[in-house]
């Protein structure tokens, strides 16, 4: 008992730290000393007890029984013989698991959100015990997305912790990428030395013109001495001026050509980059993907990418430049003077923490700003995008108020910053000053004592002006580097994720005859939520079969499984008697047409969204496949014909125009598996008509799955499956299902009524 | 004419006096006239306002049964079980005090105090987490999903809420 009680604290204790199966080898250590016996199938913590309050409690399975423990004390156990049935709830904020026995149902744990995947994962396996007797090793089975390395929670669309990511091996990788460009980088490096060369001269030059001629006793009594020796003093002079020409001139050629070669560096380097993380995007699963919004996805494509290139071109080449520059301004100033070096240096930490502050007080400050210019902004969006509702409620008044009150608050909160602003930048700018205001009396009063040349004055002052210049650059640089390093991360966290559904080793091309043969398939988009549970199902080769069903009982996850855009929880899908993950994902696609409920059109023209499904074909397949879907009328109507530009600020197509392109872009492949998902929903019934008598034409030798609402699109279907909450339900031909006086009955004899109302 | 709407689509209140709720291995059941469900569950029409008013009451196959329109008119002990039942349903860390909030490569990571004591979360794009619900009232959504309320920010004590406001 006493094991147990320590193993089971372990558990508590270290459940954020350790991984699950360490857990669960400590757990299963402990229990032959308890009265918990069998084979250790699945240990888990919760953290809500059945009032709703914290709780540190575990569950514990063994293929004998399920034990809950709270706070260390058994407080519930369930003979795993007598489990009927096991199911998981998603609550508001909070979990549940519930098992099912002779005496009704029973909680056995509850736990808040951080807890569904590990519940219902556990659920999952449970059921899968009961059903089966057996199940799948612990060892490989994920449940937890925690960071091994600090115990955090991974954020849903991140493989990697963003605490932990190994920066360093991050920056190795990215040279790795940079390396075709290898030889603009060192030029840009070699650039980048001889620029600070020229830099560094200036304010030295400076210095011999001054200390040599301008302020010089004895250039003076030379020069106006006149002759020979005046005119040596005069092209020295010449000389010098000359020089500071050339320096200008060699400063503005460096920095351009230095410029150039980043940039050739660093943009290749970026569409390099950008290219490898699109590349992996279009690779990924449609979970993976759509686990992510297209706003998220298109930042790390975009918006990452240009942070980083922005970083590499921009920030970077500055970050080497500056760096150097301060250094050797530093060692140069302790050389000449380490008294002034100090003098100068000290106020420096000070300054840096004065623009930080500064920094984070206008940063706040503006944040509100522009926070109340996108409310102002959302206001206008949402009257203009909904202005047929403003005007169909007459709310115009109401409308104007409210983007009035939006204005004015924004504009009181613009005055507000103006006014700090213009107060406190000058302000600051005179402290940041009044170190010049030091510099100038500790030269002014050496060059009076004679201990300094008015040159030596002139140079140091270039050089701090040079220190100093930057500071506020200095200050932003944790910010800059810390953008730079988050984008970083993001985006090596995209080309690093595995593909979920990854076509097996030896996957193989495969003609397809259309045989397909669904098992015991289970399926779910999320967590513990199954949209498919268990369906069979045998569509033979050539016949068309119509899935019906309430909206939401499964018909296009159905659908997605069979063109494998996700791959099943459990069971298998076969076509021809092969695996789908047997089969190339290129092969499988390619022999398979689908027209979507979403019918998505690219921008471009009727002709290339049509053509997009077999490029490069010939113009009367594409023609021929366009009469068939019942496109080709509508199309040559249209002034540009095939021409015709649709899609984002091009020709719009009405809902069933639509569905004819996308019917004749599936028909193009001239599949061997067509699916049709409400193809010809958004159509009248005479066009449909029409279209389907085509269709029957073509169809005849290739496997259909056709769903939809309206039964009468399925009449010529050689059978139809009834799905109803994800399982099927009934499966026979129309006059075999309307016999049994099910839910395909009561479907028909509900639209039936609804047709002969309307006719009334 | 006025209540016209409300005459055709009749919302089904559960009565006080025909509808029995009672506690069963850890949810509630119910027995309504005669019919009986074995297990019911709550919801909430309005959570952001009305915590207590317009439960909807659905049963295992998720169909409404009726709507308690307040539980105040119910007798104590039901009350007492309805309000236990949704404390078990909607689950929310009640935010005390902010101990610190640490922004890092867009993600920031809370210390906070609740009834029980520190307890540490992880959000993700923190200005989009933070809803204001009423003036006064905010929540916090961290990366699972989990819910923290500041029932009031000017409750909160100085420290906390100078911590919260840069994200406001």
């Amino acid at each position: 008992m006493g094991k147990l009680r320590n193993a089971l604290k372990r558990v508590l204790k270290k459940e954020k730290r350790k991984t699950p199966a360490e857990i669960r080898r400590a757990l299963y250590a402990a229990l032959p000393h308890e009265d918990l016996d069998g084979t250790l199938i699945t240990a888990f913590a919760y953290n809500i007890d059945n009032d709703g309050n914290p709780v540190n409690g575990a569950v514990i399975v063994s293929d004998k029984a399920v034990a809950v423990y709270a706070d260390k004390a058994e407080i519930a156990r369930y003979n795993i013989s007598e489990c009927e049935k096991y199911e998981y709830r998603a609550l508001v904020g909070a979990c549940e698991i519930s098992v099912t026995d002779r005496d009704g149902e029973h909680i056995v744990c509850r736990g808040d959100n951080s807890k569904c995947e590990l519940f219902a994962k556990n659920v999952r396996r449970l059921e899968r015990l009961r059903e089966t007797g057996c199940f799948s090793d612990d060892e490989t089975l994920e449940v937890y997305r925690i960071c091994p390395k600090c115990g955090r929670k991974l954020p849903k669309s991140m493989q990697t912790c963003m605490h932990c990511a190994d920066k360093k091996s991050m920056l190795k990788r990215l040279l790795a990428i940079a390396k075709p460009f290898r030889w603009y980088i060192l030029a840009s490096a070699l650039l980048f030395f001889i620029s600070f060369a020229v830099q560094l001269a200036g304010p030295y030059v400076n210095k011999l013109l001054v200390d040599g001629y301008i302020d010089s006793a004895d250039a003076k009594a030379q020069a106006s001495a006149g002759g020979a020796s005046s005119n040596i003093i005069l092209r020295g002079f010449l000389l010098i001026i000359l020089l500071m020409l050339g320096l200008r001139v060699a400063s503005y050629v460096i920095t351009s050509l230095r410029n150039l070669s980043v940039m050739q560096a660093g943009t290749g380097f970026i569409i390099e980059l950008r290219r490898r993380v699109f590349e992996k995007i279009q690779e990924l699963s449609v979970r993976a993907v759509s686990k992510r919004t297209s706003g998220e996805l298109m930042r790390r494509v975009t918006g990452d990418s240009s942070q980083l290139e922005n970083f590499i071109i921009g920030q970077l080449p500055n970050i080497i430049e500056q760096t150097v520059l301060l250094v050797s301004i530093t060692v140069i100033l302790i050389v000449y003077d380490p008294h002034l070096a100090l003098l100068i240096l000290i106020p420096m930490p000070v300054c840096l923490a004065g623009w930080r502050f500064l920094r984070r007080f206008f940063h706040r400050m503006y944040g509100k700003q522009w926070e109340a210019e996108s409310r102002t902004g959302t206001v206008l969006y949402d009257i203009f995008s909904g202005i047929r509702v403003v005007k169909a409620y007459r709310t115009e008044k109401k409308e104007f108020e409210r983007y009035d009150k939006a204005a004015y608050e924004e504009k009181q909160i613009a005055v507000k910053n103006e006014t700090v602003f213009n107060l406190v930048d000058p302000m600051f700018g005179f402290i940041m000053n009044l170190g010049a205001m030091f510099l100038l009396y500790y030269t002014g009063t050496h060059i009076l004592s004679g201990v300094m040349s008015l040159g030596d004055a002139a140079m140091l002052s270039s050089y701090v002006t040079l220190l100093y210049g930057h500071i506020g650059w200095v200050a932003n640089l944790p910010r800059i580097i810390t953008r730079a390093f988050t984008s970083m991360v993001k985006i090596f966290d995209v080309i690093d994720e595995k593909t979920d559904v990854a076509d097996a080793a030896e996957a193989k091309e495969h003609t397809i005859r259309g045989d397909i043969d669904i098992e015991d398939l289970t399926f779910g988009y999320e967590e513990g939520t199954d949209v498919l549970k268990k369906v069979d199902l045998h569509i033979p080769a050539g016949k068309m079969v119509g899935i019906v069903g309430r909206s939401g009982a499964g018909k296009s996850t159905l659908i997605n499984l069979i063109m494998r855009l996700y791959d099943p929880d459990g069971g298998r899908i076969c076509i021809d008697g092969t695996d789908l993950k047997d089969i190339s994902q290129n092969s499988l696609r390619s022999q398979i047409g689908a027209v979507l409920q979403e019918t998505f059109l690219f921008k471009g023209t009727i002709y290339d969204n049509i053509a997009y499904a077999l490029p490069g074909c010939s113009k009367e397949k594409v023609l021929s496949a366009a009469k068939a879907a019942g496109a080709h009328d509508f199309i040559i109507k249209l002034p540009d014909g095939y021409d015709t530009v649709i899609g984002e600020n091009g020709h719009t197509l009405s809902g069933g125009e639509r569905q004819r392109v996308s019917i004749a872009r599936a028909l193009l492949r001239d599949p061997r598996i067509l699916i049709l998902d409400e193809a010809t929903a958004s159509l009248d019934t005479e066009t449909e008509k029409n279209i389907q008598d085509t269709l029957q034409k073509l169809i005849r030798d290739r496997t259909t799955i056709a769903i939809a609402h309206r039964l009468s699109t399925l009449r010529n279907a050689d059978f139809l499956v009834v799905l109803d909450k994800g399982s099927v339900s009934e499966v026979g031909t129309h006059e075999e299902l309307m016999r049994t006086k099910g839910i395909y009955y009561e479907l028909v004899m509900a639209q039936r009524q609804m047709s002969s109302r309307s006719r009334k | 004419m006025d209540n016209a709407l409300t005459d055709i689509v009749k919302i089904e209140y559960l009565q006080p006096d025909k509808a029995e709720f009672s506690l069963k291995n850890g949810y509630i059941a119910l027995k309504n006239d005669q019919t009986e469900y074995d297990r019911v569950f709550l919801h909430r029409c309005f959570p952001n306002e009305l915590t207590e008013e317009y439960l909807s009451v659905l049963d295992r196959d998720n169909n409404e049964i009726g709507v308690i329109r307040r539980i105040d008119d119910f007798p104590e002990e039901t009350r007492e079980l309805l309000r236990g039942e949704l404390k078990r349903k909607y689950h929310i860390y009640t935010i005390k005090a902010i101990l610190s909030i640490n922004e890092k490569y867009g993600y920031s990571y809370w210390k906070i105090k609740d009834s029980e004591g520190e307890r540490d979360f992880t959000v993700r794009d923190t200005y989009r987490s933070i809803n204001r619900i009423t003036g006064d009232r905010v929540t916090v959504t961290d990366v699972d999903g989990n819910r923290f309320e500041i029932p009031s920010l000017e409750a909160l004590d100085r420290r906390s809420r100078r911590k919260i406001e840069q994200y406001l």
